[in-house]
């Protein structure tokens, strides 16, 4: 039996292979500056990291475009 | 779901796991295989480095040896490049060294794609570390690649937890997120690379 997909407030940011795809960086890249505190990431439920949209506007000085990936809103 | 032969291809056939286990192991495992397969590729770099920094610090290691990188825009943040120590797909990095007020200096940079989005609003160059031991150096960065790929398998292991309970409310995902875990852990290991070097040339197929 599959559960519905989760409704929760993991949709309001990027994960990392998300967000890695917007900034134009490899995952380990997005991984390093999140260890370096250059971008900061939440962690959501499970452990899973992810970036907020406004964090991902300020580390590209309000450039971001929010395309969709994958057919997922990011 | 993988199909082959319009069969399932059960990544997961022989762990142990009964069905509806294999079935949330096989899903979640595909929604993490890309990455899974960039960090063993990264692990077995880092684990180079790792395992004879030295190598690393003689200039001629790699095409761009010698080449100048430019960090930021003062003349003095000119440096030459001793080595590759990692190819990304995106970005490298690099052992560079220069000569100031006759010492030299050594840095681990790190170069983007010019046309990167993250290149174009913060510069295609960014220093990681610096210092005057470039031996030290390349220790210090592998010691901290090894960190970041921890970092990404235990976020993968997050990202197949949450698979497996949003698609299977009937399986305890216990005991796949635990197959799933043991996989990403070997995945960012330096100590295990070796081992999956001779199973891929071999031609074994890896199992949970």
């Amino acid at each position: 039996m599959k559960r519905d997909r989760i409704r929760t407030t993991e949709n309001a940011g990027c994960s990392i292979q998300q967000s890695a795809t917007l900034l134009g960086l490899d995952t380990f890249t997005v991984h390093s500056l999140i260890q370096r505190r250059k971008l900061s990431a939440d962690v959501m439920l499970w452990g899973e990291l992810a970036i907020r949209r406004d964090e991902l506007q300020r580390v590209l000085g309000g450039r971001a475009t929010f395309p969709r990936i994958s057919g997922e809103e990011i | 779901m993988l199909k082959r032969n319009g069969e399932p291809h059960d990544i997961a056939a022989s762990d142990g796991l009964n069905r509806g286990e294999t079935d949330a192991f096989n899903e979640a495992f595909e929604g993490i295989q890309e990455e899974l397969e960039a960090l063993k590729r990264i692990t077995i770099a880092v684990k180079d480095i790792a395992e004879d920094p030295v190598i690393f610090t003689i200039p001629g290691g790699g095409s761009e040896s010698g080449s100048i990188v430019q960090v930021g825009k003062a003349p003095t943040d000119r440096w030459q490049i001793c080595s590759t120590l990692l190819k990304l797909r995106n970005s490298q990095i690099v052992l560079c060294e220069r000569s100031a007020e006759g010492a030299k200096e050594f840095a681990v940079i790190e170069r983007f794609r010019n046309e990167s989005a993250y290149a174009q609003a913060n510069g295609d160059t960014e220093v990681l570390l610096a210092g005057a031991d470039p031996v030290l150096l390349v220790e210090e960065y592998a010691a901290s690649a090894e960190h970041t790929l921890r970092g990404m398998a235990s976020n993968l292991v997050a990202k197949a937890h949450k698979i497996v309970w949003a698609r299977y409310a009937s399986t305890s995902p216990a005991r796949v997120v635990q197959a799933i875990a043991a996989k990403c852990e070997q995945a960012a290991s330096l100590e295990e690379t070796e081992t999956r070097h001779h199973q891929s040339r071999s031609g074994i197929a890896f199992r949970p």
